[in-house]
């Protein structure tokens, strides 16, 4: 097949995969009921409605503030972070290395309920405290606490940009600024953050997006006090009016893409300002790492801290709730210890299904998804043309559509779009809906490491006589073979926590662990929702460690 | 016959003119050097006729058949092309062993797998690497990985072969036996090449034929001989060679004759490139062709001796006389004071200042 | 083997109903007919927001009694609706019986007319709060009850009913400071049909929402977040707490302490009807009907704890149970077209325009 049809074949599917959940809510959004129903009309009343709603515009400030709030704190912590993995002889890099990156593959729900038991008001810590000095200073049901957490739970994000960016600035330069003269942190001040700045300005703006699409965290922390965010606004929209309106819902939707496109274009111009900076390849690819001297530990235990905020404490939580029957204040923990809530999972009706399931579309859906991330990435690989630029901002998209509008619209185009109707009650439409979802985070991955390639190791294929298609066959994916499955283990661990995506699209038999933890959640069964959490966590641990036994490297 | 024409070539990167018509053709047989300073556009061409880069107007034909021509809208994609392209970075593919990647081209056109072997080995040997094919680029040292490169772009015998500066990133010592080897294999091969460099020795060294490009135009062509002794302006006289330049202004144009007035001094040479009579002028020569005299007559200066480098096989002198610094070359150490220097005038070329 | 047989075993399933397609006691005797239509239709698809284990009972009893299979989806009430809607307009598959705690969507779809009409042979059991149209039918008896922290609230404080927690909160409004929860009515559908049905029950309950203010009530929308955080001791009242969860929360967590109030309980249903677009439509009658049966009733008392509806079951949760603690107090929330009404967008804005009035004291 000739590589500009497989190129414009790839792009048509991709682009028809994203168009039409966004064309249909963009549609539905100015219609004035649902656009299946057979009474309906345009209208522009959904617009109206939620722009003359306080709670918009409360929880789309609180949305502003939440994704300033938590920009500004993981990108210096996230840059800090990066600088002392990439750069400084700080101790025990090899444990902290895939550590780093935990926080992302942590439901932000789990995360969150874990600490509710951890830092709540009578949680195990916060009592302890109480105990010494006879107040909880804190409250983790504010917009303070949500934008604190959500921020050090987003530093690996800034930290993965960064440190990738700080691989590439040439020693020579940070050598040159030694000789004449510089100290080391001199030189990590005045030669190497700036030549890392647009990266970790387009970290910034990633992360600045996250914080519109942020769901779990506010979800469990804001529920005592209200507290709305956009993506939270959805539920308290559809309960208002007694009946869910998509027109309302879509509008919301609507909202964050318009949020979302200047975004992108911010996204692409920094890019663009960073590729300025890239100094190419300097022989000296060993450098020796910064002493940190007296700072060596300091350092470390800043990490370790970071972590065990981020991680360590929910986790602590989540893990204890799923081993005693109640917890609180006044309650001996020693005295209320059971196992019995993983008898009871193991009873659970689909539990095991689930967890199988779960298993599957992270292994083997993950696999099938980055083979479709690389199909993007090569089709848009070194790729001049207008068609690119509009497919850079396709990709991002549907990252603008909260979870929960997300798995509605995948539930239309599997009910609406014939073809796909047979495979609605299967997992291949679970996994179909979480590939579309996670498109841009897969894409950006595999074409990450497509772009470190030498242009011209490719060119020496064309031009010894390899077409596109060849060359992309024989040296480019070869070459970034080492990328690629270091995104199948992330786009593994993002599938393992998944859920809302496929909300609609489970049924019997497709059960994932995400989608049972949210039904018992409902019903109060928070002893099986921590042993489940628990058992994902495991899952995800497994999952890392055995990518990283095999070589797997997370980053470059 | 010309193997290898380009007509009127043009580029443009937005709104910036890389190329802005370049011509030249390469006979069968030749050696040609795209010479330049970095900018002038010398990789952009070479990469135009690899077909790595698309002009927007010209033509390139090989053998007689056209790889490019911007009015047709012909352009064949670079694996149609039929080329040997040596990289200045080699491109080594660091997944594939030394074999694996001298290997690749022949795989592509389909030949059997014993012939493929047989004649990689023939080309490995025939540039002395042969033990090395089982290693991967990483374990060799630059110059072997050059032998590699050029290896994988000779093996499926491309009628022309083009190389981006091969040289510059081995050492000065090697670079010197390359080159020598370098031009004795293509013209056994009896190849053709279009090689790009910055290095104007490299350039005299191993092509018949000199492209001097300058801006995205050619400056001047011809054979080293001819860009050395009778560069056609100011820049082509600077680039060839190790110069002094002397400021002044011209007088007596006429018949291709000029001299250079400074001072109360007057020195007669050669006119370079159009010259007006009394335009403000520099007065250049190469280094060797300035001579120590013993004493005052024409095209002479008295200057006074400043420093003396010792390069081995002579000395290098730096002579000053107000503003005015001398370089040149002498075979033995000299006393210091001053000195008579004579600069003959058919080595003195006096073009306008642009 | 498998291959083998499995097609045998279906085999043996189908000749063994088809030999004895027993009606049940009192039903019709063309009820034989359905029997065997069900079992040529082969399985029923049920939506459902009841959680997946203790429908397993059901489900798993449902297929013994008649060896078909049950294809049970565990969703929310939004989820179940927004999901239905869909699939019945799109004219593909969807559930045959749809089984849910929210009782004015299931009016609302009635109304819709994505519900059949169907006279069950049960439907006599079945009492006339909780049939609508004899379409649509309660199958539960869930107390709307309060729970409290056994640790820490004083057995004094405990509220028996509406009243005693009105006092309660105005006489002691700083001990109980930001320590009584609620479903929020505007972010959950079953809060707003709870203080709905307040308002209807209780001409002081404008006092206890305005009470509610005053003390920072925590609003959630959640009952496993409400329940988690009384027994944990964040809040220690509980307000509009299902039974059904309460009882088995408070079975494994014995600080989890439960009051049916003896001035009025609300109980609440989960209603079921039959889909007008079924695509087993024998199947699901044989589901509803099961649901409403004593069999299935029984099961729901006993195993699923969901509380029976019908006086003739004996067990753990039932009527009786109820009754026992609260008497002739019991107030079933009724299954009618007012509770489509609720979902009027202007009469519900209006509701909780009001609602957040008290909270603020007004």
């Amino acid at each position: 097949m000739p590589f500009a049809l497989f190129r414009f074949a790839t792009l048509a599917i991709m682009a028809s995969a994203v168009l039409a959940p966004i064309g249909l809510i963009v549609y539905q959004s100015f219609l004035d009921a649902p656009f299946f129903s057979p009474n309906v009309h345009f209208s522009l009343d959904a617009f109206q409605f939620v722009l003359e709603d306080e709670d918009f515009w409360t929880a789309l400030s609180t949305s502003v503030i939440v994704a300033a709030g938590m920009t500004a704190i993981s990108v210096p912590l996230g840059v800090v972070l990066a600088f002392l993995m990439a750069r400084t002889d700080v101790p025990g890099k090899w444990l902290l290395e895939p550590l780093v990156l935990v926080p992302i593959f942590m439901s932000a729900v789990v995360l969150a309920f874990g600490y509710v038991v951890a830092l709540g008001p009578v949680g195990i810590v916060s009592t302890f405290v109480k105990g010494l000095i006879g107040v909880v200073p804190w409250s983790i049901y504010s917009v303070t606490a949500i934008t604190i957490i959500a921020g050090l739970t987003h530093v690996p994000h800034v930290y993965l940009y960064t440190s990738a960016a700080l691989r590439n600035v040439g020693a020579d330069l940070e050598e040159a600024a030694r000789t004449t003269g510089a100290s080391p942190w001199w030189v990590a001040v005045s030669v190497s953050l700036p030549m890392v700045t647009p990266a970790v300005l387009y970290a910034a703006v990633l992360i600045f997006f996250l914080g519109f699409e942020l769901f779990g965290l506010p979800l469990v922390l804001g529920d005592p006090e209200g507290i709305l965010v956009l993506a939270t606004y959805l539920y308290k929209l559809t309960n208002k009016l007694g009946v869910p309106s998509y027109q309302l819902m879509a509008v919301v939707v609507v909202a964050i893409i318009l949020i979302a496109i200047p975004l992108v274009w911010l996204q692409r111009v920094l890019l663009a300002s960073s590729n300025k900076y890239v100094s190419v390849g300097g022989k000296a690819a060993k450098r020796a790492p910064l002493k940190l001297g007296a700072l060596r530990w300091p350092a470390f235990c800043l990490i370790v801290l970071w972590f065990a905020v981020s991680v360590g404490l929910p986790v602590f939580g989540i893990a204890l709730r799923s081993v005693v029957t109640t917890w609180g204040e006044g309650v001996r923990l020693s005295e209320v210890l059971t196992l019995a809530h993983y008898r009871d999972l193991v009873d659970y009706p689909n539990a095991i299904h689930a967890i199988v399931n779960t298993v599957l579309i992270g292994t083997i859906g993950g696999a099938a998804s980055v083979a479709c991330y690389t199909a993007v990435a090569l089709a848009m690989h070194r790729w001049q043309s207008g068609m690119v630029r509009i497919a850079d901002y396709l990709v991002m998209i549907p990252r603008a559509m909260p979870g929960i509008v997300a798995g509605l619209a995948m539930l239309w185009l599997f009910l609406f779009i014939k073809p796909l109707a047979p495979f609605r009650s299967t997992l291949f439409s679970v996994w179909l809906a979480y590939t579309i979802v996670w498109l841009a985070y897969g894409t950006r991955l595999v074409s990450g490491t497509m772009l470190q390639i030498g242009r011209e190791l490719e060119e020496a294929g064309r031009s010894v006589g390899g077409s596109q298609g060849r060359v992309a066959r024989d040296v480019t994916l070869p070459l970034v073979r080492g990328g690629i499955l270091a995104a199948w283990l992330l786009v593994f661990l993002i599938f393992v926590r998944e859920y809302s995506t496929g909300v609609y699209l489970l049924g019997p038999g497709t059960e994932v662990i995400g989608s049972l933890m949210v039904s018992l959640w409902g019903t109060g069964a928070i002893d099986l929702v921590s042993a489940l959490s628990v058992i994902n966590i495991l899952i995800i641990s497994a999952g890392l460690g055995l990518a990283l036994r095999l070589g797997v490297r997370l980053h470059g | 016959m010309a193997d290898l024409v380009i007509e009127n070539v043009k580029l443009r990167y937005g709104s910036i003119d890389i190329l802005k018509g370049v011509s030249l053709s390469v006979e069968r047989g030749q050696i040609v050097a795209l010479l330049g300073p970095s900018g002038s556009g010398k990789t952009t061409l070479l990469r135009c006729v690899a077909g790595l880069e698309e002009p927007h107007d010209g033509r390139i034909a090989i053998a007689g058949k056209t790889l490019f021509d911007g009015s047709k809208g012909v352009a064949l994609a670079p694996e149609e092309r039929g080329l040997g392209l040596v990289f200045q970075s080699y491109a080594l593919w660091p997944h594939k062993t030394v074999f694996a990647n001298v290997a690749y081209p022949l795989k592509l056109r389909g030949v059997s797998g014993g012939d493929i072997r047989a004649r990689v080995a023939r080309a490995l040997d025939s540039i002395g690497i042969g033990h090395l094919a089982e290693r991967f680029p990483h374990q060799l040292s630059g110059g072997q990985q050059q032998r590699v490169a050029l290896a994988r772009a000779l093996v499926y015998e491309p009628p022309v072969i083009l190389l981006d500066e091969p040289l510059s990133n081995l050492d000065a010592k090697l670079r010197e036996e390359a080159r020598v080897w370098l031009r004795q294999l293509i013209s056994d091969l009896g190849l053709s090449a279009l090689c790009v460099t910055h290095d104007q020795v490299e350039a005299m060294a191993m092509a018949d034929r000199i492209l001097l490009l300058n801006g995205g135009l050619v400056e001047q062509q011809g054979t080293p001989e001819e860009m050395y002794q009778r560069p056609a302006s100011l820049f082509a006289a600077e680039f060839m060679g190790a110069n002094n330049r002397l400021p002044g202004k011209a007088a007596g144009v006429r018949e291709g004759r000029a001299s250079l007035v400074f001072g109360d001094q007057r020195l007669d040479g050669v006119a370079c490139g159009p010259l007006a009579e009394g335009e403000e002028a520099y007065g250049v020569v190469r280094l060797e062709r300035v001579r120590m005299a013993d004493g005052p007559g024409p095209n002479r200066l008295r200057m006074a001796l400043t420093s003396e480098m010792y390069l081995g096989e002579r000395y290098e002198l730096v002579f000053k006389r107000d503003d005015l610094l001398v370089r040149t070359f002498a075979t033995a150490k000299l006393p210091g004071g001053e000195h008579w220097l004579e600069f003959p005038p058919d080595a003195l070329w006096v073009a306008a200042r642009s | 083997m498998t291959k083998l047989a499995l097609p045998l075993a279906l085999g043996l399933v189908a000749f063994s109903a088809a030999a004895h397609a027993q009606v049940p006691p009192g039903y019709p005797a063309d009820y034989a007919a359905v029997i065997d239509a069900a079992k040529k239709e082969g399985k029923v698809v049920v939506y459902g927001t009841t959680d997946a284990a203790a429908a397993n009972f059901l489900v798993k009893d449902f297929e013994a009694a008649y060896g078909i299979k049950v294809e049970y989806n565990d969703l929310n009430s939004t989820e179940l609706y927004n999901r239905f809607i869909a699939e019945a307009a799109a004219g593909q598959g969807t559930a045959d019986v749809t089984w849910s705690s929210a009782p004015d969507l299931q009016v609302k779809l009635v109304n819709d007319g994505y519900a059949a009409t169907y006279k069950s042979p049960e439907a006599a059991s079945v009492p006339s709060w909780a049939n609508y149209k004899d379409t649509a039918f309660g199958t539960t008896y869930e107390a709307v009850t309060f729970v409290y922290n056994k640790r820490l609230v004083p057995e004094g404080d405990v509220p028996k009913n509406h009243a005693d927690l009105l006092k309660l909160l105005t006489s002691k409004p700083d001990a109980y400071k930001g320590k009584v929860t609620a479903y929020d009515p505007e972010r959950s559908g079953v809060g707003y049909l709870f203080f709905t049905q307040d308002d209807l029950a209780w001409n002081q309950a404008w006092d206890l929402f305005k009470a509610f203010g005053k003390t920072e009530i925590k609003l959630y929308t959640s009952a496993g977040a409400m329940i988690e955080r009384v027994t944990s001791g964040e809040h220690l009242i509980g307000y509009g707490i299902f039974g059904s969860y309460a009882l088995t929360r408070s079975k494994k967590d014995p600080n989890l302490g439960i009051v049916l109030p003896n001035d009025y309980t609300l109980i609440a249903t989960r209603v079921a009807f039959l889909s007008s677009k079924a695509k087993n439509p024998n199947a699901g009658k044989l589901f509803l009907d099961y649901l409403l049966s004593k069999r299935g009733q029984t099961i729901i008392a006993n195993e699923a704890e969901l509380y029976s509806l019908r006086d003739d079951v004996q067990g753990e949760a039932t009527v009786a149970k109820v009754k026992a603690q609260v008497g002739d107090k019991v107030r079933p929330i009724q299954i009618n077209n007012d509770l489509a009404g609720n979902l009027e967008a202007t009469k519900r804005l209006k509701f909780l325009k009001q609602w957040q009035g008290a909270l603020k004291g007004n």
